[in-house]
């Protein structure tokens, strides 16, 4: 089974073949499409062997317990297939934006998802760590790329904390290495019990702690706003809807699957609901505040990251079920309304939230377009932003925990105040009373953007369909059995 | 062995408190660079056993020392080395746009 080395070799050979061919336009282009189109091709390929039952490639012919192996099950393959899609939606968006002239563009985006694509895939602990630092660099890279001041200040910002998170990381590693032996995902869940109290705490505390940091849960997210906001938009909708989310993979991964946290170590899931309910309020009222569009959007991220972490946190089967819909729903939306946000700078030259006013009569595909998908994430039906939220806090009601479900449901409420701003803004009529010049209409980007829109509406509206699927997908969490066997032949 | 340890341990927290404490942007890149250090040698010590060989099974004395923990820290070296490259390059460019090293000076992202 070849599919798991195909995505992530893709996408690497993809990274380092484009800067040998330089600005010769026409090999370059041909090279990024059929690296985009193999991405999809492998990723589909991969979802329907995993929806059957987990693959297990091992690298080098090496037996899976001794050597490096990735392992797909079907979320880690759905995942995959959402990168794959997530990065090609982005590039063609990318090819039509006029702020990003710079050809390193591609190269990076490569690069930032192999290394989105073996943290999906590994089954190994330290490779799952070298992943992560390949996604983290390329991020900040891609955060400054514009070389503007703020590009570089929240760049900076992002590489700092992003290293230290990386840091902790990689302590939690070697203190479990150092215990055991073993960086097999598969062994550690075995024996890390068995190890000394502290260690064993200590390390998943530091694993916490910089995955934490990495899906921006509060108050480890002071880094997202800066960075999210200030990158270029197709970089933000690709930073906000899949790194941030690779995060919350890992996170999930280790709860489930390895640590078994529900059976083991309780407290811990307890921590992370707390964690995932502060993340929501504190998210959304920060976003309120906000005067910049980007900055608004990014603390919206926070709190959605809020939602999937309440999803985990409560610790059943169908509320995991409902964060990782909302890890696909909340992408296509955020991405909509980032690739938005970048057209309305682009026309407006303007950041600020006032400068959205008169939207409609300016250019009212995107007014729509950008109603629309403020629509879909405040979680109103029949958006996908709706459908997760609605399972989260039926999964918190059926545990008995109310206050879940009301925290839910306050976080609609006070991302539906900012969001309905936004929109009344943008149908207001104009300040100025002279005329309006109508901004250029860009169908490439503008039809991209809608199209992310039409995916969550979609996604909401087939929840009948979606919804076992993401069962599925969770049921795959929760399998040890099949994530031994996977992993250890 | 322990000492070693010690050692790991106090440089990790120099460096943590660097980044804590300093306003200086080179400084900082010091201080991630000086935990990273600490990372390396700490995943060396793990691997070491005392009078063990290098891991080339020639001779079966002690046997050899722990062989991943000496790829994992080269691995490790190798990321360090790229970041801290990168994080000189975003101080030259900063110092270029604000002509400060000093991040009070450089915080113009609020909210």
């Amino acid at each position: 089974m070849r599919a798991p080395v195909a995505l992530v070799i893709i996408p690497l050979t993809a990274a380092f073949l484009l800067p040998l061919f330089g600005r010769r336009r026409l090999v370059t282009c041909t090279l990024i499409i059929l690296a985009a189109l193999g991405q999809i091709v492998a990723g589909l390929h991969l979802v329907l062997a995993a929806r059957a039952g987990p693959v297990t490639a091992c690298i080098g012919g090496w037996h899976p317990s001794i050597g490096i192996a990735l392992y797909a099950d079907f979320l880690s393959a759905s995942l995959a297939l959402l990168t794959a899609i997530g990065m090609a939606i982005a590039l063609s968006y990318a090819r039509a934006y006029p702020g990003i002239r710079d050809e390193r563009f591609y190269p990076l985006t490569f690069l930032l998802c192999a290394g989105l694509q073996g943290t999906f895939l590994t089954g190994d602990l330290f490779n799952l760590f070298v992943f992560t630092e390949i996604t983290s660099v390329a991020s900040y890279i891609l955060t400054a790329l514009q070389g503007d001041a703020k590009g570089l200040e929240g760049g900076f910002k992002y590489l700092v904390f992003g290293s230290v998170s990386s840091l902790f990381i990689l302590l939690g590693v070697i203190l479990l290495y150092g215990a055991g032996g073993e960086l097999n995902l598969a062994h550690l869940g075995g024996q890390i019990w068995t190890f000394p109290r502290e260690v064993s705490r200590v390390s998943i505390a530091l694993l916490y702690l910089g995955y934490g940091l990495k899906m921006a849960a509060v108050p480890l997210h002071v880094w997202l706003p800066d960075a999210h906001s200030s990158a270029p938009s197709p970089v933000s909708a690709l930073l906000s809807g899949l790194v941030v989310k690779a995060g919350a993979y890992v996170i999930m991964r280790l709860s489930f699957t390895v640590l078994d946290l529900e059976r083991n170590l309780p407290h811990g899931l307890r921590l992370l609901l707390l964690c995932g309910l502060i993340s929501i309020v504190a998210g959304h009222l920060l976003a309120l505040a906000q005067q910049n569009l980007k900055r608004m959007l990014a603390y919206s991220t926070v709190a959605q990251m809020g939602y999937i972490m309440t999803g985990i946190g409560l610790g059943s089967l169908d509320a995991a079920a409902g964060a990782i819909y909302h890890i696909f729903g909340h992408f296509f939306m955020k991405a909509g309304l980032f690739f938005f946000a970048g057209i309305i700078e682009q026309n407006l030259k303007e950041r600020s939230v006032g400068a959205i006013r008169g939207l409609a009569k300016l250019s009212p595909f995107t007014a729509l377009g950008f109603s629309l998908n403020s629509v879909a994430i405040m979680g109103i039906p029949p958006f996908a932003g709706f459908m997760s939220k609605w399972v989260i806090s039926s999964a918190a009601i059926e545990l008995g925990f109310l206050p879940g479900a009301g925290v839910v449901g306050l976080g609609t409420f006070l991302s539906a105040l900012y969001y309905f701003q936004l929109i009344t803004l943008a149908l207001a009529p104009p300040v100025t009373s002279e005329k309006p010049q109508p901004a250029p209409f860009t169908p490439g980007m503008e039809l991209l953007a809608m199209l992310c829109v039409l995916v969550s509406m979609f996604l909401g509206l087939l929840h009948p369909l979606v919804l076992p699927e993401f069962k599925r997908m969770a049921q795959a969490l929760f399998d040890h059995e099949a994530f031994r066997s996977g992993l250890l032949g | 062995m322990t000492w070693i340890l010690i050692v790991a341990i106090l440089i990790f927290g120099i460096g943590i408190y660097t980044l804590l404490s300093q306003k200086n942007l080179l400084k900082l890149a010091i201080a991630l660079n000086l935990m990273e250090t600490a990372l390396v040698l700490l995943i060396v010590v793990l691997g070491y056993r005392p009078g063990g060989g290098p891991p080339i099974l020639l001779k079966e004395d002690l046997g050899p020392v722990d062989p991943l923990p000496q790829a994992m820290a080269l691995t490790t070296i190798v990321i360090g080395t790229g970041t801290l490259a990168l994080t000189l390059g975003f101080v030259v460019k900063l110092y270029e746009h604000y002509g400060t090293l000093d991040i009070d000076e450089i915080r113009r992202l609020k909210g």
